[in-house]
């Protein structure tokens, strides 16, 4: 039986607003809207898997991971996490996992860190000595130690986070969520944001699924990703297949000492200033077979090729599944 | 400028009818805790019958009028008034940002409409209590309260401009200002003169409700507190709006400092 | 024994920080002081022209009255800002991925917060009486005996106090509105434990019933057993009173939360 599992999951929330038009009936009548977040979402995750989550806003991530976590019970389907159910006692469920959510804090405003860290120690009925081994390595692993005696509300964004991790991952979850752990962070705290989920999911073989709008924290973490959009789960494998899919034009932009005799060549090409612009799909056309042709129609000077870029390919993607 | 404010007080309004029936219900709360203050102090003149020289109808009256200015200016100064939170959510360097008057801006920025239940308790209590003293209005007794009404909101303006000076320079223990709003409100809404000489010259001279307020209304009452010719009832109030303007000099000053070390 | 220990560890743990950043506010206790004494001045002089001479001894137990509601006051009117955020911004929901039971751990929070907050404006308005003029300081307790009741009593009124208070935020949680609702049942605390004027001053028909409602139990009957040594039959009534309504008060808002986080579940946060 797969580590989670979900079968036609799906979660329709049920929201009261004031109409939108109608006189003075406007103070008292409330509209009901039937908010459909997720509709029948299945999929299963094995132990250890490290799992990215992508899709426009208001795609159904966050509903997902609350589903996931226990912190929604769903209005229709099921899913287990090793073999429990997340809304059912949810108090034990949740001893064994771990949640990072980019926008909200799980540690404690005013206190500072390291006690938000005791605290958490006596919640999860942790030994001292384990928690204080566990901490240090943390400590070393996200550099906290500058900071661990100031209060939360005192860090920087990027502090922030570090902390928020080390909080959630000191009782050795088996499964931790992560809602937007990159959001508004730097570029080196998001590398070693990055460097460090690798290791924690490699070291601990913990399973770890990753919501992000950021592509780059997808290329450095997942292999597998699930793509969601109006509330349904729409691609699920290889984030390779995924791109490969996707990535269907390449330029390859090419300089010449003399003006080359490019009508053998089977790409489209335009100029730019003296470059000239050959695009083609290497799907149809090998790359390894346009270039001997490109070389042999004249003396090439300076030659780049170029992939089109993550961000790019994944609006395609949104915009080709009408998201 | 007046199409500024009448635009900006617009848009607050709007803003507050988003939740409408979170704001009918805070009024009602404003007013059933003022009411509850009505009470305590019924309940306290049902045991006494008096205090000092003032009999339950007067106390009444003077009740009446320090919590319905006290709620105007809350409604109408609640930019002043919680100002703390408007430099902590840097609210204030995007007001520094327009072309607009740094006072009227904080002003326009922020509506308070809950205080109206207060101000229905606070009249409520005065017309009671009119009603019970048969005072013979006058167009001079009428045009007198109107005044002290102006005069007393922006005094008390001014005693919540000290508060959010004293923000532009990180001060802590703020809340010791509260001693001069909130419990000028609680004292000065008994007539002033029912307490020793100390209290009696810090609400009279240092912070003077007793100017704006409870000398002419002693007057209207045909009880003055400090015999003066008729015309200096009119004159008294005016003390409102001078400690408002030096307050809000101390103010601007307070935002030039603020401007310079960026706090 | 050890399972009991190991299961309440964390909540001991969120009242002692909780106690100890508290005393961290010392700005907070010393503005907190100078407003206070001067509200206690304010009311112990409109009490003295009130009584106007003709009762000596009530005056002095109001007197003694105003004084420890001013002592007490941070108590009774306190507030956990970071609560009241989590509530305003649905972040309670996100707590719910930590194995606690939320309700007893805002519970045992604000204890130590209230508790603490009124030992440390306690000893400096102690001080301060000796700087009084003679009329205006509040009396010694009535004995030894009324000083040790009282002090188990006041460790009691904030035990009930913060179980309101949980009833408050429940309310609160329902109708994502701090200030509605919450303002009216703040204000009917504070006038209904004595706060605002003594309930001794209530009138003499309805005493029975006010010193016997849950709010009285926060501060008013603990004043009541500094100004007034109880026998031991009068104590037990007094204590049991007080415990009866922690009970009562505790199982309502242990109910109330757990609805409030079935509906979290149901609509997310």
């Amino acid at each position: 039986m797969p580590f989670i599992e979900a079968r036609g999951l799906g979660k329709t929330y049920v929201r009261h607003a004031a109409p939108k038009t109608g006189g003075i009936s406007r103070l008292w009548k409330r509209e009901t809207q039937h908010i459909p977040a997720l509709t029948d979402a299945n999929f299963s995750i094995e132990r250890g898997e490290l799992v990215g989550l992508i899709g426009p806003n208001g795609a159904g991530k966050s509903t997902t991971v609350k589903l996931l976590t226990g912190i929604l019970t769903p209005t229709e389907g099921t899913c287990t996490v090793n073999g429990r159910m997340p809304w059912e006692d949810r108090q034990a469920y949740v001893r064994h996992l771990g949640a990072v959510f980019g926008q909200r804090t799980q540690l404690w405003w005013d206190v500072p860190i390291r006690d938000s860290f005791l605290l958490l120690r006596d919640i999860y009925a942790l030994d001292h000595a384990v928690w204080q081994r566990r901490l240090d390595e943390l400590i070393a692993e996200l550099d906290l130690a500058d900071f661990l005696h100031t209060p939360l509300r005192q860090l920087s964004l990027g502090q922030r986070m570090r902390a928020e991790l080390c909080g959630s991952l000191l009782h050795e979850p088996e499964l931790l969520f992560l809602d937007e752990p990159t959001i508004g962070l730097d570029a080196v705290s998001k590398l070693k944001l990055r460097a460090f989920l690798k290791k924690e999911n490699h070291a601990h073989g913990t399973t770890i699924l990753l919501t992000t709008h950021d592509m780059e924290d997808m290329l450095a973490l997942c292999s597998r990703v699930m793509v969601l959009g109006h509330g349904k789960l729409l691609y699920d494998g290889g984030l390779d297949a995924l791109l490969q899919r996707y990535d269907t034009v390449h330029t390859l932009r090419v300089m010449f000492e003399k003006t080359p005799d490019l009508s053998a060549v089977p790409a489209s090409v335009t100029r730019d200033g003296d470059a000239y612009i050959l695009t083609y799909e290497p799907a149809k056309l090998a790359t390894s077979v346009l270039l001997p042709q490109v070389l042999s129609a004249g003396r090439v000077r300076e030659m780049t090729l170029k992939e089109q870029n993550v961000d790019e390919l994944i609006a395609r993607m949104y915009k080709e599944m009408a998201l | 400028m007046m199409r500024y404010v009448v635009h900006s007080v617009k848009m607050l309004m709007k803003s507050a009818m988003q939740y409408r029936s979170s704001l009918l219900m805070q009024v009602i709360a404003q007013f059933v805790m003022t009411g509850g203050e009505l009470m305590a102090v019924t309940v306290l003149l049902s045991r006494f019958r008096v205090i000092g020289h003032w009999g339950a109808a007067e106390i009444m009256f003077f009740f009446g009028v320090m919590q319905s200015t006290f709620a105007l200016t809350e409604l109408f100064g609640r930019g002043i008034a919680a100002f703390q939170g408007f430099i902590g959510r840097g609210e204030f360097d995007s007001v520094l940002l327009r072309p607009r008057p740094l006072l009227l801006q904080v002003m326009c920025s922020q509506l308070d409409p809950r205080r109206l239940g207060s101000f229905i308790v606070g009249l409520a209590a005065i017309w009671m209590a009119a009603v019970q003293l048969k005072i013979a209005w006058t167009a001079a007794k009428a045009l007198l309260m109107a005044e002290v009404v102006v005069c007393s909101v922006m005094l008390l303006l001014g005693l919540f401009l000290i508060e959010a000076t004293m923000c532009f320079f990180s001060v802590k223990s703020i809340e010791m200002v509260n001693v001069l709003t909130y419990g000028g409100r609680s004292t000065c809404q008994y007539p002033v003169d029912i307490f020793p000489t100390p209290l009696r010259l810090l609400f009279t001279y240092a912070a003077p409700v007793a100017l704006c307020m409870h000398w002419p209304i002693s007057w209207v009452l045909g009880q003055p507190m400090v015999v003066l010719a008729q015309g200096w009832y009119y004159v008294t109030p005016l003390a409102g709006l001078v400690f408002f303007a030096l307050m809000a000099a101390i103010w601007y000053a307070g935002a030039k400092h603020y401007r310079s070390t960026g706090t | 024994m050890n399972r009991l220990w190991i299961s309440w560890k964390p909540y001991l743990m969120v009242f002692r920080l909780r106690a100890l950043m508290e005393t961290q506010y010392r700005a907070a206790a010393l503005g907190g002081l100078v407003t206070q004494v001067f509200f206690g001045l304010v009311y112990v002089c409109l009490y003295t022209v009130l009584y106007d001479g003709a009762d000596a001894a009530a005056l002095q137990d109001t007197i003694t009255y105003v004084w420890l509601q001013q002592m007490f006051f941070r108590m009774m009117f306190s507030n956990d800002g970071e609560l009241t955020n989590l509530i305003m911004s649905g972040g309670v929901a996100y707590m719910m991925v930590r194995p606690l039971d939320q309700h007893r751990f805002w519970v045992c929070r604000d204890v130590g917060g209230r508790l603490v907050g009124a030992g440390m404006r306690m000893l400096p308005m102690l001080l301060v009486q000796l700087l009084l003029p003679k009329g205006c300081r509040m009396a010694l307790p009535d004995s030894p005996a009324a000083l040790a009741q009282f002090l188990l009593s006041v460790g009691l009124g904030a035990v009930c106090l913060c179980e309101l208070s949980a009833i408050v935020d429940a309310i609160n949680m329902k109708t994502l509105d701090r200030r509605g609702i919450s303002a009216i049942l703040n204000l009917t605390m504070m006038t209904f434990s004595g706060n605002v004027i003594p309930l001794t001053l209530f009138p003499d028909s309805v005493q029975m019933l006010i010193r016997y409602q849950p709010f009285a139990q926060a501060l008013d009957a603990p004043i009541r057993m500094y100004q007034h040594a109880a026998g031991l039959p009068e104590w037990l009534l007094n204590v049991t009173v007080q415990i009866a309504w922690i009970v009562v008060l505790r199982l309502l808002g242990r109910w109330m939360w757990q609805q409030r986080m079935n509906d979290m579940t149901v609509q997310g946060g």
